[in-house]
């Protein structure tokens, strides 16, 4: 109990004569201090000048002073002097909130919290339920924390509340119910207010909102994670943020599910971990319903951005390249698709086996490119020798005055060694033609595993000139491979990457475009002299080609056992264009 | 009279009673004195008069007034976002801005963020919020805790923690 039964029946008794006098209600004194009761006399009786009149002491009053019309409480006001407050400080007959020092005359003034000694966290009851008449009773108070102060016995629910400890499911309750009795009181451990105590209320709960979003926003994804992981306030923000982040760029990657894969890194043999959204489903990138958090999916949107994008630039040493992508706004995509056909380079509708997001196509699964299905003399034509079929992925940045510089990255395996070309495409209506190209070769003429090939292409309006910068496995460092002077005839330019049909066959196959300020541009052109370099794959030991043969024979399987289903469904496919499509895929499994 | 070429100083008074002066010119870079001054669109005003700032206590309002005479003198480059550099130092270039926050506390930092916002200061908001966002960057956890003095999660809590978002807690 707060005061005991004498002391408080005393107050009620005379609180007309200390509201008259504006005493304390416990001492009845108006200027104790702490040379004691009598200086106010000693200092009325003196007369001296110099020392001024004497001083009242500082009082705390309760809630009820401040709302003295309530009527749903019927309560004696306490007026309570410093002094009475320190002498209390062990045994806690006062209500008071040990932080910020607010008193209560009895328990409908302020909601308090009874401090306790419990460490488990399984009710031991409040004061009164265990019989104590002070807190000096239980151990934990008899010790004191910090030499120069008593522990806290009661703290407000506000203070609770600001100096809270809080998680990441929202403010926890610290505070727990005595069960005793079923009384109800509300409880807390003390050392836990004491923690709250010293610590202070943390800086983060005195900013405005808007202020936590402006910290956050200059964070990267890890480090947005390790921030949400601290506190409820940061947390809900940075949920909010990662949520809008992600939907900004939703269309700059393929639909999920996000899924993880282990790479091999050819004769290296150092494994890497490599995240992609496969783009199998309906709906944009988003979180699970099991374990909603978007910022976890915005730490993978980031190391796939990595991955995609920004490979070599990582490995270097700049972490927050990926970041920077996504919160650019001046970013540079793929927009119209075309293949190479006898009439030329013709626009051309992609299957839904390529996804074309973005700056990123990735081949979703392994099958015969659609378009191949329904012209069997190209593909005779092509087989033969006389057109290189290619699907061309076009910028959708047309290059106008001044130096244009972009970064292609191929990611991919093939059978062939080259695996497609980069360089500006000058577009009309209804055709397109390469201004200046070049091919894309793999280290490797068999490749089965996936293998990293970066271009950068710098083009000058000024002397129209396309430069094409490649990296020298065997000196690895980054040089110029080639230079082509661009007609200047040409209009409607823009720089493009196509996908030999070798390797567009080949699910997971990736290719990217994006474009360089100066900064990013220098590393590129300056990584590989620290080697930095992309690791690449140069051969395969005699196990990695029993390997390889199998997974093609396998995949030659599958397209068999495709076709003779199709075939038994009656299929769109004709009977010879059926017929050879199974020659071909049995060819192989023969091979 | 237009408030960019005005030459008279005002002062303007912190919670505790202390008065810092400078010129208006240099003052009227935060919002909340120009609206004190009832200053138009145009910059036009009477005659600048004198603020109290009773939100920002003396030794915070000492240096948002050292900021504003220096960004009077120099302003401040633009922040741009994405930062360029994972740095204080990277970021912002001019050496006196870089000074202008080195050495000061946590609580001055935090004082100066809110002193920023609540007389609407912008480039000092930048400034400070870059600061406390770059003191974050590559920390655990555990580290962030100790710089926001965010005490540590009681079991009971991770444990709910856990339970409520398993997902983050994965590696």
């Amino acid at each position: 109990m707060p005061l005991n039964e004498i002391l408080e029946r005393r107050r009620r008794q005379n609180i007309a004569e200390y509201q008259r006098t504006l005493c304390c209600h416990i001492c009845g004194s108006a200027a104790r201090n702490a040379k004691g009761f009598s200086h106010f006399m000693d200092a009325e009786n003196n007369n001296n000048e110099d020392e001024g009149p004497p001083k009242i002491a500082e009082m705390r009053m309760c809630a009820c002073f401040q709302r003295p019309n309530d009527q749903n409480h019927d309560s004696v006001p306490l007026r309570v002097c410093e002094m009475c407050i320190q002498d209390d400080a062990l045994t806690g007959r006062i209500r008071c909130c040990g932080l910020c020092g607010i008193v209560a005359c009895d328990e409908n003034c302020v909601d308090l919290v009874e401090c306790t000694d419990d460490e488990e966290w399984n009710n031991e009851g409040c004061l009164e339920c265990r019989g104590f008449e002070s807190f000096n009773e239980i151990e934990i108070f008899r010790r004191r924390r910090h030499a120069e102060c008593a522990r806290v016995n009661r703290i407000c629910t506000k203070c609770l509340n600001l100096f809270t400890l809080v998680s990441l499911s929202g403010f926890s309750n610290y505070q727990f119910k005595c069960r005793y009795f079923k009384c109800n009181r509300l409880l807390v451990q003390s050392d836990i207010v004491e923690l709250k105590r010293f610590l202070k209320p943390f800086p983060v709960s005195m900013l405005p909102e808007e202020m936590l979003v402006d910290i956050i926003d200059f964070l990267g994804a890890k480090d947005l994670v390790s921030t949400a992981l601290t506190c409820t306030t940061l947390f809900k923000k940075i949920e909010k943020k990662s949520k809008d982040l992600v939907e900004s760029v939703q269309y700059l990657l393929p639909n999920g599910p996000i899924l993880t894969e282990d790479c091999e890194s050819g004769v290296t043999s150092t494994n890497s971990t490599m995240v992609y959204a496969s783009g199998r489903n309906s709906h944009p990138l988003r979180p699970p319903e099991d374990g909603k958090t978007w910022l976890k999916v915005l730490e993978k949107v980031e190391k796939m951005t990595k991955d995609t994008y920004f490979g070599f630039q990582v490995k270097a040493g700049d972490e927050g390249c990926a970041m920077r992508y996504l919160r650019s706004k001046d970013r540079i995509a793929f927009g119209q698709t075309y293949t190479t056909t006898a009439a030329g380079i013709t626009p051309h509708l992609p299957s839904n086996d390529i996804s074309i997001t973005g700056g990123q196509v990735i081949v979703k699964r392994f099958r015969l490119p659609e378009f191949m299905l329904h012209h069997r003399e190209e593909r005779h034509a092509a087989r033969e020798g006389r057109v290189s079929r290619a699907i061309i992925f076009s910028a959708d940045k047309m290059l106008d005055a001044g130096i244009h510089r972009v970064i292609f990255r191929y990611y991919c395996h093939c059978e062939r060694q080259s695996i497609g070309k980069v360089g500006i495409l000058s577009k009309s209506e209804s055709s397109a033609e390469w201004v200046g190209s070049v091919d894309v070769e793999m280290s490797s003429s068999m490749g089965v595993i996936n293998e990293e090939v970066l271009i950068g292409l710098e083009y000058n309006s000024n002397d129209n000139k396309l430069r094409v910068f490649t990296v020298d496995t065997e000196e690895k460092t980054t040089r110029e491979s080639a230079e082509f002077d661009i007609p200047e005839e040409a209009d409607n330019m823009s720089f493009a990457a196509s996908l030999s049909i070798g390797s567009a066959l080949f699910g997971g196959n990736q290719v990217s475009i994006r474009s360089c300020d100066p900064g990013e541009w220098d590393l590129f052109m300056s990584h590989n002299h620290d080697n930095n370099l992309a690791h690449r794959c140069r051969g395969r030991s005699r196990h990695g080609r029993a390997d390889w043969r199998m997974r093609r024979r396998m995949r030659a399987r599958l397209e068999v056992d495709e076709l003779q289903e199709m075939s038994d469904d009656d299929s769109i496919l004709g009977g010879l264009e059926e017929q050879e499509r199974m020659d071909m895929a049995l060819d192989r499994v023969i091979d | 009279m237009n408030a960019d070429e005005c030459m008279e100083t005002i002062k303007l008074t912190s919670r505790g009673g202390d008065s810092f002066e400078l010129p208006y010119a240099a003052a009227r870079l935060a919002h909340v004195v120009r609206d004190a001054n009832d200053e138009n669109d145009d910059g036009d005003i009477d005659s600048p008069e004198d603020v109290e700032i009773l939100k920002v206590n003396s030794p915070c309002l000492e240096k948002v007034v050292e900021f504003l005479k220096h960004y009077h003198e120099e302003a401040l480059t633009e922040i741009k976002t994405p930062l360029e550099d994972n740095t204080f130092e990277g970021n912002v270039k001019q050496e006196w801005y870089q000074n202008f926050l080195k050495g000061i506390d946590q609580p001055m930092l935090f004082d100066l963020v809110t002193a920023a916002n609540f007389m609407a200061i912008q480039p000092l908001l930048d400034l400070t919020c870059l600061k406390v966002s770059c003191q974050l960057m590559g920390k655990s956890a555990e580290e962030i805790r100790q710089i926001l003095n965010i005490p540590k999660l009681t079991p009971e809590e991770e444990e709910t923690a856990r339970r409520d978002h398993r997902w983050i807690f994965d590696d």
